[in-house]
């Protein structure tokens, strides 16, 4: 599968989120590459992320959206969260295992917001030290644990 | 699983693991001479006591009359060959504990290891027929997946020794089996894809192993005449072979993909040492964890590498022999994909990048590595559909792309020149496709939603019905259903049978493309 069909479908995709945006998640306008994504996320009001920006970065392979999109927080500001590693990395299921095509960036975004909601206390996860030093750059060579279904 | 009673090869096992720790602990601590001189001999009498020829060779024989208890509950008579199963396995075949068959596999292995000559002898055929059957049999005969990857770990294992003189009697015996010839290939190569998921938590590692063991198999029976009949069947069923060979090409794509990444980081290092001036005003720091770096990027090269090659080399004879599954519309565009990026890589400008001090400390032989793709390139050539699928990989090809390959293929003396020939006409024809393409292109950006595939959002050629209700394009929902059998809508178990042709839809999709050509004609 080539990478012209992927764009086909990120195109859409994009379209799609600028014409019909979601409250708190906003596409960055440069994306003309579109092997990689960037897309803004708000924190949403009333939670523990009320007011806070963060940014995400997507990578596409040849494969997506068979393949899930690496997913990652850049930038200064990377939230603090059991399931969110100081260098940006996410733990969530659908990202690797529970991925499926018919998801998109955009159901990816919400999912991020609603780990981020239902957070109740802002801490790193346990490992996070040991995780960070040792990890790859691609979080999609981790192997998951998941553990933990309530946040 | 019941707790197990006392095994002989654990037994064994532990003695020796017991023996070693002490004689290990006693070097630690440096306790006195005489006690570590005693320890070594406790150890060597141990070794001999365990190792004894005639031990191992009564215990084959217990083993042996144990198989064919076994068999019989399967159904079968030792003198008869060819096993028949049933829609359902016998009961009392159902109610016995994995490790009567566990323990028969680690007994062999170790015997196989340490005194090999024991293997010579025929007490074992008993024990080589169950290995075949727990293989071979469906499913629901045996449920664990891990009894199945030991028994071909032993295969493998006697594969990779076939030369030596006293495991060839077991080797032949196993291939010449019946059932071996009837089902071997055809059972491995469902093995292969169906390890991708073994529910384990390092499932990701382990389907490498299983593979390799399974590649080894397949490559000492492709040299065997009778075998090759079982290899051609096996290819013609091709739903279940192209599962296999989705899989084949998806290890491949990864394992050379992560080694020339490797190989890259490997260039690096290597150029930062050589400049000196540099490297000594770096601190200590950065130098030692660069160093240390090194190493384990070559190791892990060389974990990669071979395992790539052999899938590689795999594909390769595969191909030769029938080339047609290969050129499905499912796998022919990431088979050419694949080709192309490697071509690319290693004959294209970035080809210097890859230029390691030690290739043979990060099992890397370039020559060889291009001379398996470019045999693959020429054994897909004759189909017409394989030139295309080069035209349609974005990501690497260009005209040029085989230009400086040939180029670098000669100068290199690589293949023989009527390989190079072949290569040069399909780059011809590949060219001759992509420039007719791009003059006929025509434009379907203003085609309905309802005729674009969910998932990709492409004009539907062969639109089916999922049993969610979802219509989507056939070639999409199969690339699917290779990754995973599910619905990709609700994730409920999906199969290509399910799918029922949206043949209304087809019509006016066909329709509709119809009127617009006439138009722009």
């Amino acid at each position: 599968m080539t990478f012209d069909l992927v764009r086909k479908r990120l195109t859409k995709e994009l379209k799609l989120l600028i014409e019909n945006p979601t409250p708190g998640i906003r596409v960055v306008d440069d994306n003309s590459d579109l092997r990689k994504i960037r897309i803004d996320i708000e924190g949403a009001p009333g939670t523990l992320y009320d007011g806070e920006n963060f940014q995400l970065l997507f990578k596409f392979t040849d494969q997506y959206p068979f393949d899930s999109p690496q997913v990652t927080f850049i930038g200064s500001n990377i939230p603090v969260h059991p399931h969110i590693y100081s260098n940006g990395h996410i733990c969530l299921s659908i990202l690797t295992d529970d991925w499926s095509p018919a998801l998109s960036i955009n159901a990816v975004c919400l999912s991020i917001l609603s780990m981020l909601s239902s957070c109740k206390d802002k801490i790193r996860p346990p490992d996070n030290d040991w995780y960070v030093r040792t990890a790859s750059n691609d979080p999609k060579k981790t192997r998951w644990w998941y553990h933990d279904d309530s946040v | 699983m019941h707790a197990c009673p006392l095994h002989f090869s654990d037994f064994v096992a532990h003695c020796l693991l017991l023996l070693f720790v002490v004689v290990l602990l006693s070097i630690v601590i440096i306790i006195d001479e005489s006690t570590l001189i005693a320890l070594k001999r406790a150890k060597q009498c141990a070794s001999i006591a365990l190792q004894d020829e005639n031990l191992i060779e009564t215990s084959l024989e217990f083993y042996g009359k144990v198989s064919q208890l076994l068999l019989r509950y399967v159904g079968i008579r030792p003198a008869e060959l060819k096993a028949t199963f049933s829609s359902e396995a016998p009961w009392i075949w159902r109610l016995l504990p994995d490790y009567y068959i566990d323990d028969i596999w680690d007994f062999l292995m170790s015997a196989a290891m340490m005194v090999p000559q024991t293997l010579s002898k025929r007490n074992i055929d008993d024990i080589l027929t169950l290995m075949l059957v727990v293989i071979c049999a469906p499913r629901h005969y045996i449920q664990n997946p891990h009894l199945i990857a030991k028994a071909v770990e032993v295969i493998h294992w006697l594969c990779a020794r076939s030369e030596h003189t006293l495991l060839r009697r077991a080797t032949e015996y196993l291939f010449n089996h019946e059932l071996a010839q009837d089902s071997l290939v055809r059972a491995l190569t469902k093995l292969y894809a169906d390890v991708e998921t073994t529910g384990a938590a390092t499932e990701f590692y382990d389907k490498f192993n299983i593979r390799y063991h399974i590649s080894i198999i397949f490559k000492y029976a492709w040299q065997k005449p009778s075998f090759r009949h079982s290899f051609l069947t096996t290819a013609r069923d091709e739903k279940e072979f192209i599962r296999f060979l989705n899989m084949a090409i998806n290890d491949v794509t990864y394992l050379l993909d992560e080694s020339l990444q490797l190989l890259k980081k490997i260039h690096d290092i290597e150029t930062d040492i050589d400049n000196k001036d540099e490297w000594e005003a770096t601190p200590m720091e950065t130098r030692m964890t660069k160093t240390q770096q090194l190493s384990q990027y070559e190791s892990q090269c060389c974990t990669y590498l071979p395992l790539g090659m052999e899938t590689l080399n795999m594909l390769e004879y595969l191909s030769a022999n029938e080339p047609g599954p290969f050129c499905s519309s499912e796998l022919i565009d990431r088979l050419a994909a694949v080709l192309d990026f490697n071509l690319h890589e290693l004959s294209g400008p970035n080809s210097r990048l890859l230029k390691v001090k030690e290739p043979s400390k990060c099992c890397f032989d370039p020559k060889r590595l291009l001379e398996k793709i470019v045999e693959l390139y020429c054994n897909l050539a004759p189909d017409e559909r394989f030139a295309e699928a080069i035209t349609r990989d974005e990501r690497s090809y260009r005209p040029t792309l085989f230009k400086s390959a040939i180029e670098r293929i000669q100068n290199r003396h690589i293949t023989t020149s009527s390989r190079l020939e072949v290569l040069y006409n399909l780059s011809q024809i590949a060219e001759r496709i992509a420039e007719e393409k791009s003059k006929e292109e025509m434009d379907l950006s203003d085609a309905p939603d309802e005729f674009r595939d969910p998932l990709m959002c492409t004009v539907m050629t062969d639109p089916v019905i999922l049993p969610s209700g979802v219509i989507m394009d056939r070639s999409v929902i199969i690339k699917h259903l290779l990754n995973s059998s599910t619905d990709p809508f609700n994730r409920l178990p999906l199969t290509i049978e399910q799918l029922i042709p949206a043949a209304q839809l087809k019509e006016q999709i066909d329709n509709w493309i119809h009127d617009k050509k006439s138009r722009t004609v």
